[in-house]
């Protein structure tokens, strides 16, 4: 006999996500599903067009990290015009992407867990959420918004407008920097430096408070994958693929991402239109992380200074040296990475060639095959295009961050369930436990699943014959 | 000034018709003497509280899309006043505005009058253009005699009042 608890969303389009909970006959939890309903539709909407337009296109699936996709998709485009980009195109590419991981970490540390982190995984639900803290801590709130104002406004500085900017390109990006632009966006870093500094010590004070969720939180041995620069440096924008264990032994190194078929396989359930994708030698069972976390477990170093002296501090989270392996620790990485990004805005805005006007370079269809790699915020994102001889894209792959980590969002969620849930009945306190286990990870559903974004949840428990016995829902 | 944030994805459908909305409302209100700036985004995120807080905002119109819950026969651009009250988060990245008002409120101690102006809709698929069900309710919209947004937001809000929620 088995009981199924069963978390699902009510949203204004029908599907999305729930996360069903499989209870064995003496109420134990057995597995754990996080299903996504939405389908993913935008591979089969893009067969047919230019892929000149696909920056475009693909921007259009998220409103949270739109210059992730433009800039995988004009990686792609420069694969199939076969050309090198100009340098300072190349480093303009690079400062919106570091302005895109500034404002995404900071709504997702400041906006979606600050709420739990400082009022409690079970303080009382009315006050446990945003308006609940910046009722207490109004300038916590503020410096969210301000940090995150900083990334759009650099983005929007750069790429015309802070959503869906269409200044980059296949070949290179639309214009370059101008010195006014150049000193807005330096005025602006100190504002920066000073927030993240902020949040980096309010973390670090509240970790001692966080040992259980630390210990249950996707706190498991598993794989690691990102981008690395060519000799072992945080890299976000290029450089190879690498894969770790938790013990730390380069399992891959230096693949190249053109290649990334080789590691990676993708699976599909007939529960969820969200991929499950896996470390392709280990099977359908091996998982992974991706994002922040993951890049900083596998780098050797960060490459600014500050960011490497967060770095060596958040491995001492680790006593033997190894990986950091629980998922809580995803927020710390968070803080971390915003001000590598902006430690890495300041050092390349010092760079003459910065505001070189030579930013594109122009060729027609040279390969029939392109793949554009990056490091989105929450991580590794691919985009493969096959197209014929004028453009006209015949296959398109997107494999997103969210999907990488789709098991593991699923371990944690059983984890959590296993550690908090007693029998059938589910506290809000236990609701909210399960939510931040997801939050960790900051999944992206308009991302993963191409669709618009919501994701309130609904939460049912079920008997095996299938009726309701518990209902929560949230809006 | 009145602050139109048009919100939604052009490339789902219906899910664009907020955005469209907001463009045509921007061009009747701005034939009249009011200062309207449109802002177009494709979920509200917390940012916006910082445009909604500036001493220059007095009315927030937020335009977007609507699930329509069945069929509609007569379907009808819906306008209502917001009522700020408490909201509870979400798990993704989406803001409600009742939420990003009260951002407005707590963090900078602003509140200006805000509305809600909503398009049913009914076809959320990839591609670009509107629906039947949303083209029809935009087309309703007599825009030569809304240059008097303030006027026109009350008498559409009343008119809602008479429908069911």
């Amino acid at each position: 006999m088995t009981q199924i608890v069963t978390i699902d969303p009510v949203t204004r389009i029908e599907g999305h996500a729930k996360i069903a909970l499989y209870l064995d006959e003496g109420g134990r939890v057995v597995d754990a599903r996080f299903q996504v309903k939405e389908f993913r539709g935008f591979e089969e909407f893009c067969q047919g067009r230019s892929f000149w337009e696909m920056p475009g296109i693909t921007s259009r699936i998220c409103g949270i990290c739109p210059v992730s996709h433009l800039l995988a998709s004009a990686k792609a485009g420069d694969a199939i015009l076969g050309v090198q980009i100009p340098p300072a195109a190349t480093k303009l590419r690079k400062l919106i992407n570091w302005a895109q991981i500034v404002q995404s970490h900071a709504l997702s540390f400041f906006h979606l867990s600050a709420p739990d982190l400082l009022l409690g995984m079970e303080g009382e639900p009315a006050k446990r959420n945003f308006i609940g803290l910046l009722q207490k801590h109004p300038e916590i709130g503020r410096n969210g918004i301000r940090l995150r104002q900083i990334g759009q406004a650099i983005i929007r500085l750069l790429g015309g407008k802070s959503v869906h900017p269409s200044w980059t390109l296949p070949g290179g990006v639309g214009d370059p920097l101008s010195p006014e632009e150049l000193s807005e966006i330096k005025s602006m870093l100190p504002d920066g430096f000073h927030i993240i500094q902020l949040a980096l010590d309010l973390l670090n004070d509240m970790l001692s408070k966080y040992e259980a969720e630390i210990e249950n939180y996707g706190n498991f041995p598993s794989l690691f994958m990102g981008l690395v620069t060519p000799d072992g440096g945080l890299e976000h924008y290029d450089g190879l693929l690498r894969v770790m264990d938790s013990e730390g032994r380069l399992v891959e190194d230096k693949v190249s991402p053109e290649d990334y078929r080789v590691i990676i396989e993708e699976a599909v359930e007939p529960w969820s239109y969200l991929k499950f994708p896996y470390y392709k030698p280990h099977g359908p069972d091996g998982l992974y992380r991706v994002g922040p976390l993951a890049r900083l477990n596998i780098c050797d170093f960060a490459g600014t200074p500050r960011a490497d002296r967060e770095l060596r501090q958040f491995r001492r989270l680790s006593p033997g040296g190894t990986p950091v392996t629980s998922s809580f620790h995803y927020h710390y990485a968070r803080l971390i990475e915003i001000l590598f990004g902006l430690e890495k805005i300041a050092e390349t805005l010092e760079d003459p060639e910065i505001t070189d006007p030579h930013v594109r370079s122009k060729a027609f269809v040279n390969q029939s095959q392109g793949i554009g790699v990056i490091e989105a915020p929450r991580g590794t994102l691919f985009h493969e295009y096959h197209v014929d001889q004028h453009g006209i894209l015949q296959k398109v792959n997107l494999l997103v961050a969210t999907g990488h980590n789709n098991l593991a969002m699923n371990k944690t969620i059983l984890q959590i369930a296993q550690r908090y849930l007693n029998g059938s009945r589910i506290t809000e306190g236990v609701l909210n436990r399960i939510e931040h286990g997801i939050r960790v990870f900051d999944p992206c559903l308009s991302c993963s699943t191409h669709a618009v974004g919501q994701m309130p949840l609904h939460l049912q428990v079920l008997n095996f014959r299938g009726g309701v016995e518990v209902e929560l829902t949230r809006d | 000034m009145i602050l139109l944030i048009g919100c939604g994805n052009s490339l789902r459908r219906d899910d664009g018709a907020g955005l469209l909305l907001a463009a045509l409302l921007e061009k009747s209100w701005r034939s009249g003497p009011q200062v309207v700036k449109r802002i177009c985004v494709h979920q509200l995120t917390p940012d916006l509280a910082e445009y909604i807080a500036r001493d220059e905002v007095k009315v927030v119109v937020f335009v977007d899309s609507i699930a329509a819950k069945m069929e509609v026969t007569h379907p009808e651009v819906e306008v209502r006043r917001l009522t700020v009250e408490d909201s509870s988060p979400s798990l993704g990245h989406f803001l409600p505005p009742k939420a990003l008002m009260l951002y407005a409120r707590f963090l900078y101690n602003k509140s200006p009058s805000s509305w809600t102006v909503t398009v049913p809709g009914t076809d959320y698929g990839h591609g670009e253009g509107l629906g039947k069900v949303a083209k029809r309710a935009i087309a309703k919209v007599s825009y030569r005699d809304i240059t008097a947004p303030d006027v026109w937001l009350v008498k559409m809000a009343a008119a809602a009042t008479q429908q069911p929620m």
